[in-house]
């Protein structure tokens, strides 16, 4: 009997310890304000009334590569914080965890008032009609602080109402070895991708594991479902027409499907493991030397300039190669967004009008300059942005920033293609020699129809 | 021979004592069953209750029968997802019994100096968190600053880089070799465990009697830890079967879709594309064959305690 | 004789040679890549020790990204449900394997049904209980939710180690005028040590590395552990591989030592003089 006793006691001993330790441990939202490593949960203390901005806002943002915007951000919002009596929580958060996080706050109830969300994700929330309008929230921050690029409007408005309240975008752009292009004979970087494929050909040497094509598919690439699209809008093709039906099975489609085949099966000039690149599959192979001309956003340029001054001096940058119908650019465009079913959606409307005050903003997105671009039509004449040599040509792809959806606009159905990766999936088939160009090219047509029509 | 085969074959027998052990067993029960009842009960419905319904994040849900298992019947991409898993599954689990069988030996082996070290060598692989461990694996399957392809070029084996994730088939010989090589320790000791609670005097009193060491393994060893193996193969299958996060980091279930399986399918339907009943659905589908082999390992176990 | 005896020997570390060699050169590259400096990293053609080692990545790993804390928070955790698991798990293993009752295969199946649905999707409905609980964002809601992917294991495992005790002994002591939770405790707990003790190891390594309930359900940085740490040091398409590296390296140590102790514990079972036949 007594051991048997003492057991009940241990088990029941081990339980309560377990629940003292959840109720007592760290990241209560009791925990007192100024904890210099622990939350960022900014409490002014019992100072009576509630400011304008209520009792509480939790916020979601993206983690920045430049560590420093991540620090200033939680800064600002202290600042906040403590000018408005209200309690601020702020969770930076990586964005491939972001998909779980938000289905689990939204089955739970458990939402953040505001969250970062990029245009895709907006639209397919929206679609599902969780989101809030916030079409004040941008009225009233051009009102405040001029214009907004208006292409950078277009893929955040449904039915002439705003969810997006845009706060940077991003640009990709091409990057190129002045180095090894000049050792093949070549000064400046192509402006045409028939001439990409004669600069790749010209530049690569398999058995040195050189390469002129740093470009590459993969179903964990995103990157790759991006500049797809801009080769394939610049030769006239496309996914989808403006009414939502599949068009990509065209002999527009099939040209550029053939000049990517032929690049990489007959030219060589594209590494063969970049058929299943990852998003760092073209960071690897610019940095490491492997490949000479790679299609990235201004992450390598911060990576590189930081610790590979050898690459980063025989670096150039150029906007994307054109087709027959012109350039196009993939447009990024990431802000934030209100959930419905949020809280404290009058607090957060005032506070995202707060972080996206001109002065503030620009001087955060320098911090992550060229990756982080301003949303401002008129910020880019100034300050860093200036800079012609590594700077300008980001700013300057925004006004022929292109979006998921093109030429329709973009909807719920386009990011669920995205997400699917069907683009790449495709890719994949035709430049492994899995299946022809004609049937890959179908296949994508009955695949994307499929999403489209339900 | 005939006292070898005396001793291994004398089966445990359970024994009780009248009815009280209801009594007794469901107190010793109660902890386990309690927690479990409490934690597992409500998830377990909701998710199998989720898949007959049209879910969708932040949507309500409304029954829509078994719509979700045709719609995922009727796509090619969920077929081919089908045999990935299997394949994927019953390549990996096989490789690591057999690996885990014999490092278990090994280290059992009595000639062995340091066990102690080796031990814990031989366990890293499932120390080392997962992430990194992955990561490691693809650096060293990678084409820039890879060490397999450099080795493998410098002895001679092949004349050019492979891509090895460049190809369905080498995708999945990549993926399989990285989940053997985190998942044997785990059989690899547990089956260690098993041997160890086996009566070493049998061994002794084998070898007066002139059994070799294969005649020792075949009668005496295997019989001992055919419950540990049999128990911890079916753990690791259910384990393998819902793997995801090699499979999600290495490949994400390309190319083309010839290393998709359940778990990654799953959340791609369910997270990036928020079809919660769809994606729930997929992990229902496995629930036939996980509960087939949970019948299989409460079957053995009642049969030896034979009265 | 001797003959076959060399060959043994050299068969053995023949083969434990290979072993050691596939198992440890991942390691290998690991820590070999914790002290390689930055501008290394991404040289096209391997190099297996760096020219300039460097030490720089262990400071950024405990500066910058505070990975004391995290090892702490996933000692309390791992350790928590580790104990937990091996007292319940003990208990039940116990009952299933030596006890006749009603219910039997029931409870056997139903123990390991916890596994019929993937974490992936469980996370959901979990989450949903631990917030209505009030407890989610602290360390106590992981420690609440690991049993229930430790225990099921734990208990199958424990009941095939028991059974491979022989039942004499315990009769053998309850004629002796033991009652049923002393044999439980005194003469079969011993013996199935090594059991016990690698059922521990591998619980504790499985909370140690967990990721996906701490990722959705730790939102305070103070509270994260270990493994999500571990992934704050890939942002996007750009990796901070030392750190990484030296972070992999510095979590293994505790399973180790871990190990080492165990290990000790792990040999023996019936050679400590039972009962003979």
């Amino acid at each position: 009997m007594k051991a048997k006793k003492l057991f009940a006691l241990l088990t029941a001993m081990c339980l309560f310890a377990a629940v003292f330790t959840g109720c007592s441990g760290s990241g209560n939202e009791s925990t007192p304000a100024g904890d210099s490593d622990g939350t960022t949960t900014t409490d002014s203390g019992d100072t009576g009334a509630a400011g304008e901005l209520g009792e509480s806002i939790t916020v979601w943002m993206k983690k920045h590569h430049v560590d420093s915007m991540n620090i200033a951000f939680e800064e600002k919002l202290e600042e906040i914080s403590a000018a408005n009596d209200v309690k601020i929580v702020c969770e930076i958060i990586a964005y491939e965890d972001f998909p779980q996080k938000w289905a689990a706050a939204i089955e739970s109830g458990e939402l953040p008032d505001l969250t970062f969300m990029t245009y895709a994700e907006t639209g397919q929330y929206y679609g599902d009609g969780l989101l809030e309008d916030v079409t004040d929230v941008v009225t009233q921050m051009q009102a405040d602080n001029g214009n907004v690029h208006q292409n950078l409007l277009t893929p955040i408005t449904f039915e002439n109402k705003q969810y997006m309240i845009p706060m940077w975008t991003e640009s990709q752009i091409m990057y190129w070895r002045t180095d090894i292009l000049a050792a093949a004979g070549y000064t400046s970087a192509p402006t045409t991708w028939d001439e990409f494929r004669e600069v790749a050909k010209a530049v690569s040497d398999p058995s040195k594991n050189l390469y002129g094509a740093g470009i590459g598919w993969g179903k964990g690439n995103s990157d790759a479902e991006w500049w797809t699209r801009a080769i394939l809008w610049s030769y006239g093709a496309s996914l989808v027409d403006e009414n939502g039906t599949a068009v990509i099975n065209s002999d527009e489609a099939k040209t550029v499907a053939q000049l990517l085949s032929d690049m990489y099966n007959i030219d060589q000039s594209i590494p063969t493991s970049a058929t299943n690149w990852d998003d760092a599959g073209n960071n690897t192979a610019y940095i490491s030397g492997q490949a000479a001309m790679i299609f990235n956003t201004g992450s390598v340029l911060n990576t590189v300039k930081a610790e590979y001054p050898d690459i980063y001096e025989n670096t150039a940058l150029a906007p994307f190669p054109a087709g027959p119908e012109g350039a196009f650019v993939p447009g990024i465009d990431d802000g934030l967004v209100i959930f419905k079913d949020a809280k404290n959606k009058e607090g957060a409307k005032k506070l995202a009008l707060m972080l996206v005050e001109k002065e503030w903003l620009d001087s955060w997105l320098e911090m992550g300059a060229p990756l982080c671009l301003p949303i401002y039509e008129d910020s880019g004449s100034s300050g860093v942005w200036t800079d012609e040599t590594y700077y300008k040509p980001f700013i300057d792809q925004i006004p022929n920033f292109t979006f998921i959806g093109y030429p329709g606009e973009y909807t719920s159905a386009g990011g669920e293609v995205y997400n699917l990766r069907i683009i790449n999936d495709t890719f994949q088939k035709i430049l492994s020699g899995s299946d022809t160009i004609d049937n890959s090219l179908a296949w994508a047509e009955e695949e994307i129809n499929k999403v489209y029509s339900k | 021979m005939f006292p070898i085969k005396l001793i291994a074959s004398k089966k445990t027998k359970s024994y009780f004592l009248g009815k009280n052990q209801n009594k007794f067993a469901y107190t010793l029960l109660a902890p386990t069953l309690i927690f479990l009842a409490l934690l597992m009960i409500y998830p377990l419905c909701w998710t199998v209750g989720m898949s007959f319904t049209d879910k969708r994040v932040g949507l309500d849900a409304t029954f829509n029968g078994l719509a979700n298992y045709i719609t995922l019947l009727k796509d090619p991409i969920f077929l081919k997802t089908i045999v990935n898993t299997l394949i994927y599954t019953a390549c990996a689990v096989v490789l690591k019994i057999v690996l885990g069988m014999v490092m278990a030996l090994v280290l059992n082996s009595k000639r062995l100096r340091a066990r102690s070290l080796m031990r814990s060598l031989l366990y890293l692989p499932w120390a080392l968190p997962t992430l990194v461990s992955i990561y490691a694996w693809k650096w060293m399957f990678s084409d820039v600053g890879g060490a397999i392809n450099f080795i493998l070029q410098k002895l001679g084996f092949i004349n050019q880089q492979i891509g090895w994730f460049s190809t369905v088939t080498l995708a999945m010989i990549s993926v399989v070799i990285v989940n053997v090589w985190r998942g044997t320790p785990f059989l690899g000791i547990s089956i260690l465990s098993g041997l160890q609670t086996v009566n070493q005097d049998m061994y002794e009193a084998a070898s007066i009697d002139g059994a070799n060491a294969w005649r020792q393994f075949w009668s005496i060893t295997l019989p001992q830890v055919k419950n540990v193996v049999l128990l911890a193969s079916i753990i690791t299958t259910i384990w393998t079967l819902n793997d995801f996060e090699i499979i999600w980091l290495l490949t994400r279930g390309g190319p083309d879709n010839g290393t998709q399986v359940f778990s990654t399918l799953s959340y791609t339907y369910g997270f990036l594309n928020r079809d919660l009943g769809l994606s729930v659905a997929i992990s229902v589908f496995t629930l036939p064959v996980l509960i087939f082999l949970v019948g299989i390992a409460a079957k053995k176990s009642m049969s030896d305690s034979a009265e | 004789m001797k003959t076959k005896k060399i060959i043994g020997y050299i068969g053995l570390y023949f083969l434990l040679a290979v072993m050691l060699l596939i198992t440890l050169f991942p390691i290998y590259w690991v820590l070999v890549t914790a002290i390689k400096p930055n501008a290394e990293m991404y040289n096209i053609i391997p190099n297996f020790w760096p020219e300039n080692p460097t030490f720089a990545h262990l400071s950024t790993l405990f500066g910058k990204y505070k990975f004391a804390a995290g090892i702490k928070n996933s000692l309390i955790v791992s350790i928590v449900v580790s104990a937990v698991t091996i007292v319940f798990s003990f208990l039940a293993a116990y009952a299933l394997a030596r006890l006749k009752f009603r219910g039997r295969g029931g409870v056997l199946r139903g123990i390991l049904y916890a596994y019929l649905v993937p974490k992936a999707v469980l996370f959901i409905p979990l989450y949903m209980m631990v917030s209505s609980l009030g407890i989610a964002n602290t360390l106590g809601s992981l420690i609440l939710i690991y049993p229930t992917f430790t225990i099921p294991y734990a208990t199958w495992m424990l009941v095939s180690y028991l059974k491979s005790i022989p039942v004499s002994l315990e009769e053998a002591a309850i004629i002796d005028g033991c009652n049923r939770w002393q044999s439980m405790l005194k003469i079969v707990l011993p013996l199935s040590m090594p059991g016990v003790v690698s059922t521990l190891i591998i619980s504790f390594t499985l909370c140690w590395n967990e990721y996906l309930y701490a990722m959705v359900m730790i939102h305070d940085k103070a509270a994260k552990t270990m493994p999500l740490l571990l992934s704050e040091m890939i942002v996007g398409d750009v990796f901070a591989w030392g750190p990484l590296m030296a972070g992999a390296a510095v979590a293994s140590i505790p399973i180790l030592i871990l190990y080492l102790f165990g290990s000790s514990k792990m040999v023996g079972g019936l050679t400590t003089g039972g009962v003979k036949g």
